[in-house]
């Protein structure tokens, strides 16, 4: 029971400093630390040109690893590439699929290479709703179909990890809603770890347990998405206009506030603090003309995390 | 995971590619051009009459249409990569990168091969359909088939130089026209170097060993210019190999060399950074 706890609470990516520039002088990746645990989604957001694709393509060994160390399944990547990529599926961008093979071809074409076998074949085209397709091209399938089926692909090896990089990309809202189901699924079911990158929080918000934040190359925050929702809490601020702002002020000192040229700025972390902060001013003689409570939401977050 | 897996994932590839009609139109092209313009048999020798057919046939088919068999195959295959995105699907399965040039390369030699029997399948067509339209015996040619497979071993061996220089080609450019125009321009160095520049050493230029298997003035040092082209083929995958490598993996790692661990506290818990 304690190994098997120990086994769901290791850490299954681990990178250490990873630093990469595309060009002399031009910092693409500063000192990035990612941990993503076992048995986590991890949702690794930022906006588009962020590094969010160059921090997996290292992972995934497709980029020269400059500096820094990288650690998936407590293996180095430099070193055992080819152990670590048995056990890791992975999406990176645009569908990576022979247009001019089948559904079932593309898969036969890295069966072998990883070592699945006929009936894993069939299970994947099966679980991600393709294995009717027959004889028709992927040229001829939808953009959610080839996600789809690049799904299946990565799903092939039974990995133990999925990085999918902006998996909902070029998907309508029903596509996005069955991709976040079946990611729900393959957890629940399959025990995979996934990491999924994505430029729209909204979009990972409801099925990532863990969050980093990346701007510019460096990792602007890291943790559970509890975390994040606390951080919110935190940033909430309540405006308010009194008929004596100073005195209001003295009042609310100890609750961190903030006497600005219009108002007065307080920041609460639950709505019942607003009341409690109402009544301190009028139990003080104070008149209070406006009250605004102004909740920061984690899109809000996100963008100031995100912004210089 | 075994060189096999990855052979059959490379030869998975080609179905329903171009690569099929490339090998049944560029081979047929000599034979048709030589059925509607053969030379007359000699009398008395009717086998002969065969032999000239294929040697003309064949030199043109060993000095052009093989250089640039190796030429197209190869950027077809590469670009069947390219134009589906699909390389770094093949750099995230777990193959080694030596594996993966290697099928890629193996499946470009099958090809030649092939293309090589299909050759030789419609020069026999080209001899029987001339046999009996005019009633002469070019098809007595076959009796010297020991003779013919030896030439066609010399014109494979005499092209590996091509192939690997036309497969780094393909590797090293994303643009379907560069390897190609490269290709043709390094092709066109070997007459030219030849007949205008009189250049000594022309015969050691990669593009013209495949016209000493056949000209009697390099009788003498066939198995030298056989082991040149190989040794070039050595040398150009070499350089294929590591630059590929390279690209995607620091010198230090090739030799498997530990990393120093760089210290330091990995912090799991939040933070706002």
């Amino acid at each position: 029971m304690l190994l098997k706890k120990q086994k769901m609470n290791s850490t299954i990516i681990r990178t250490d400093r990873l630093c990469y520039d595309y060009a002399k002088g031009v910092n693409t990746l500063t000192n990035i630390n990612l941990q993503v645990n076992r048995g986590d989604i991890y949702g690794f957001l930022g906006p588009n040109g962020s590094g969010k694709t160059t921090t997996l393509s290292l992972l995934l060994g497709l980029l020269k690893n400059q500096r820094g160390t990288i650690e998936i399944l407590g293996k180095d990547m430099q070193h055992h590439r080819q152990e670590i990529l048995c056990k890791v599926g992975s999406l990176i961008e645009n569908p990576s699929l022979y247009n001019h093979l089948t559904a079932k071809e593309n898969l036969e074409v890295y069966r072998e290479v990883y070592g699945a076998s006929k009936s894993r074949l069939h299970e994947v085209l099966k679980i991600v709703g393709l294995n009717e397709t027959g004889k028709k091209t992927v040229k001829q399938f939808s953009l959610g179909m080839r996600q789809r089926l690049s799904l299946a692909l990565a799903l092939l090896p039974k990995p133990e990890l999925l990085m999918l990089d902006e998996p909902t990309n070029g998907l309508d809202p029903a596509g996005i809603m069955e991709l976040r189901s079946l990611i729900g699924r393959l957890r629940e079911i399959e025990g995979i770890t996934f990491l999924i990158s994505s430029h729209i929080l909204s979009e990972v918000e409801k099925i990532v347990n863990r969050v980093g934040i990346i701007y510019k190359g460096r990792m602007r925050f890291q943790g559970s998405l509890e975390e994040l929702h606390r951080l919110q809490q935190q940033q909430s601020l309540v405006h308010l206009d009194t008929s004596d702002n100073l005195r209001a002020w003295a009042v609310l000192k100890q609750l961190q506030a903030e006497l600005t040229e219009h108002d007065l700025v307080v920041p609460y972390t639950d709505i019942q603090q607003v009341a409690a902060i109402n009544k301190m001013l009028v139990d003080n003689d104070l008149d209070v003309y406006n009250l605004h409570p102004h909740k920061q939401t984690l899109e809000t977050i996100f963008m100031n995390l995100t912004n210089d | 995971m075994t060189f096999t897996a990855s052979l059959r994932s490379e030869f998975l590839k080609i179905k329903r590619t171009s690569v099929i009609y490339l090998i049944l139109i560029a081979a047929f092209v000599v034979p048709f051009v030589l059925v509607f313009d053969h030379d007359i048999p000699a009398p008395n020798n009717p086998a002969n009459g065969g032999d000239h057919f294929y040697s003309n046939g064949f030199k043109v088919f060993a000095f052009l249409f093989i250089p640039f068999f190796f030429i197209l195959a190869s950027t077809l295959l590469m670009q069947i990569e390219v134009r589906n995105h699909a390389w770094k699907q093949v750099l995230a399965s777990p193959q080694s990168f030596l594996h993966i040039l290697l099928a890629k390369f193996a499946v470009i030699q099958v090809l030649a091969l092939v293309f090589l029997i299909v050759f030789n399948a419609y020069m026999v067509m080209g001899c029987a359909l001339i046999d009996v339209i005019y009633g002469v015996d070019f098809l007595a040619y076959l009796d010297r088939w020991p003779e013919l497979l030896k030439l066609n071993l010399m014109a494979l061996g005499s092209t590996v130089g091509i192939s690997v220089l036309s497969f780094w080609l393909a590797l090293r450019y994303k643009n379907f026209i560069a390897p190609i125009a490269i290709g043709f321009l390094l092709w066109l160095i070997g007459p030219t170097a030849a007949l205008e520049l009189k250049w000594p050493h022309f015969d050691k230029y990669v593009f013209v060993l495949p016209f000493t298997i056949m000209v009697e003035r390099f009788e003498d040092k066939r198995m030298f210019y056989q082991l040149l082209s190989m040794g070039y083929g050595v040398v150009f995958f070499g350089i294929a190999y590591f630059e590929f490598v390279l690209q995607r993996m620091p010198l230090r790692a090739l030799w498997r060399k530990k990393i120093k661990d760089i210290s330091g506290d990995h912090q799991s818990s939040s933070r706002v950074i």
